[in-house]
């Protein structure tokens, strides 16, 4: 389902009456089946721009297109996976799964089916009946995956998955999100700010600063992608030059504090 | 217990997890040092003055073979027939069947506080103005010591059972519907933001969210409930009927019936304790996901 974005804006009151502006007028265009990253410093709006095409944020001016149709709030059409553990804690690991499913009616047998297969996808068979509690950090976004994989929403929305994670455990969890991404394609927005994991899952990399689109970089990396793509030198040149956009950013926010 | 990937899930054994609900052998090491320095004293008072001892500060065999036994005396006082009587089952009958009362009060005015108490924090809980509307009177109400409504229940509904009903279920509700507003507002957002990204509807996010995720903190309110309840019926009772454990302990106290009383506090610590357990049983597996 692809993605259109149009003008934009987002300004959030601050405590001393002021307006703060996070997102100025953005205007972009997501392919069906695009795997974009949004990429920047901290405070450059990256989130709050996931946040509006998920619908759980209103913009202050501006829409979002799903497939021509304007965002009006959270729907599951757009699958989110969050920074934190959304995941209930509640509910059995296969419940957690499940939890679209049982929103939406699907029948008990055919909702553990599809819950079952996704559990698999991301290895977690054996601890279908776990509480979260007893996963450890790794295996709990994975069963966030599952969750959103299985409620097969057309649009994917990560806000920083893997940000509180080991880089081993990282590095396999990007492998295995890119592995069940080619099985199922969706649109995919994902807000890092890791340069090597944007380079690694991206078709497009947008930089942000300051609430704008400051710069697309196209990856040309055929898929599947391999970990030993990464110490290829096309690999590190990207590497090098979001690495300027982003240490540019830091500069620029220190020397104006 | 966190697991990592490679190995074979590992759960503690069902037992474990239940003995922990018995106490253990410094606990019970706890116990026999009260009752023993109960004892003590009770002994020195004796020797002090025996003739008086036993009806100030009643040994345990005095409690046991004289006061337990009079409790006959009130076998049959609904059909008029009262005097001096030593009959341990007649004795028995008489505790059984007012303690039966007394658990009846306290059940009753639990379950329909706390489920009251529970559904409509619900009902106000997630809307603003809702909450904004319920919460000060409730808030107002809290501040009048419960126990000084009593005169006002005796006034409304006289020593009839309702009244103490009423009067039970009251107070938990008003300790209950604070606990549940608290629970509510500290559901953290996030997983409201998930359910909602799910497609969940409000009503779904209120099955599904709210009520299993406020189920911990409601927990510990609870507990704290439980244990006031039972001054909450004893009070009623003494004050406002004509059965019930509550109105055993009056009757030995208008007649300066010590050991009476003692064996009514007992009874008391029995089924309090029997209560918690319970509880305690149930909750932890309703809670059982909690880190």
């Amino acid at each position: 389902m692809p993605i259109v974005l149009q003008g934009i804006e987002k300004s959030f009151a601050t405590p001393d009456g002021g307006q703060l502006q996070v997102l100025r007028g953005i205007d972009a265009e997501i392919a069906d089946e695009e795997f974009v990253v949004l990429i920047g410093a901290s405070g450059c709006g990256k989130s709050t721009l996931l946040n509006v095409v998920a619908g759980l944020i209103e913009p202050s001016g501006g829409q979002v297109l799903l497939d021509g149709e304007p965002v009006t709030g959270p729907g599951r059409d757009r699958g989110m996976v969050f920074q934190q553990d959304a995941i209930l804690m509640w509910r059995s690991v296969l419940r957690n799964v499940e939890y679209g499913l049982e929103l939406r009616g699907v029948p008990r047998a055919e909702r553990r089916r599809i819950a079952e297969d996704h559990l698999r996808l991301v290895g977690l068979e054996r601890f279908a009946d776990f509480f979260p509690k007893d996963l450890s950090g790794g295996m709990r976004k994975r069963v966030q995956i599952a969750a959103v994989f299985a409620n097969s929403p057309e649009v994917l929305l990560m806000d920083e998955p893997f940000g509180s994670l080991d880089y081993v455990t990282k590095v396999t969890l990007q492998q295995e999100l890119l592995r069940i991404w080619t099985q199922e394609r969706k649109t995919t927005l994902f807000v890092t700010h890791d340069i090597e994991e944007a380079t690694f899952l991206a078709d497009r990399i947008f930089v942000l600063r300051a609430g704008q689109i400051e710069k697309v970089i196209e990856v040309p990396f055929a898929r599947p992608r391999t970990v030993e793509m990464r110490t290829e030198p096309e690999f590190r040149e990207i590497l090098a030059s979001l690495w300027g956009e982003l240490a540019e950013d830091q500069e620029a926010a220190l020397s104006a504090a | 217990m966190s697991v990592a990937a490679g190995e074979t899930p590992a759960r503690p054994s069902r037992w474990r997890k239940w003995r922990q609900l018995l106490p253990n052998h410094w606990q019970i090491l706890g116990l026999v040092c009260l009752i023993v320095a109960y004892e003590a004293f009770a002994w020195w008072v004796f020797t002090d003055n025996p003739r008086r001892a036993d009806r100030m500060f009643p040994r345990i065999e005095y409690v046991a073979t004289v006061s337990f036994p009079e409790f006959a005396t009130y076998y049959g006082f609904d059909e008029g027939l009262l005097g001096y009587r030593q009959n341990v089952g007649q004795a028995l009958a008489v505790l059984f069947e007012n303690a039966l009362v007394t658990i009846r009060r306290l059940v009753i005015g639990l379950v329909a506080g706390i489920g009251l108490g529970i559904g409509v924090g619900l009902l106000v809980g997630m809307s603003r103005w809702a909450r904004d509307v319920v919460l000060p009177p409730v808030l107002l109400l809290r501040t009048i010591p419960i126990l000084a409504l009593i005169p006002l229940f005796m006034f409304w509904f006289g020593a009839r059972e309702i009244g103490i009903l009423i009067f039970v279920s009251f107070a938990v509700f008003s300790m209950m519907i604070v606990n549940t507003l608290e629970a509510i507002r500290n559901v953290p957002p996030i997983y409201q933001d998930y359910a909602r990204c799910m497609g969940a509807t409000r009503r779904q996010i209120y099955r599904t969210v709210i009520v299993p995720a406020i189920l911990p903190s409601l927990n510990g309110g609870i507990r704290v409930i439980l244990g006031l309840s039972f001054a909450i019926v004893l009070a009623g009772e003494l004050l406002a009927t004509d059965s019930g454990l509550g109105w055993l302990m009056i009757l030995s106290e208008r007649f300066f019936m010590i050991g009476r009383i003692v064996v009514i506090v007992v009874i008391f610590v029995i089924l309090s304790l029997i209560l918690n357990g319970l509880y305690l049983a149930a909750s932890r597996y309703v809670n059982r996901w909690v880190p």
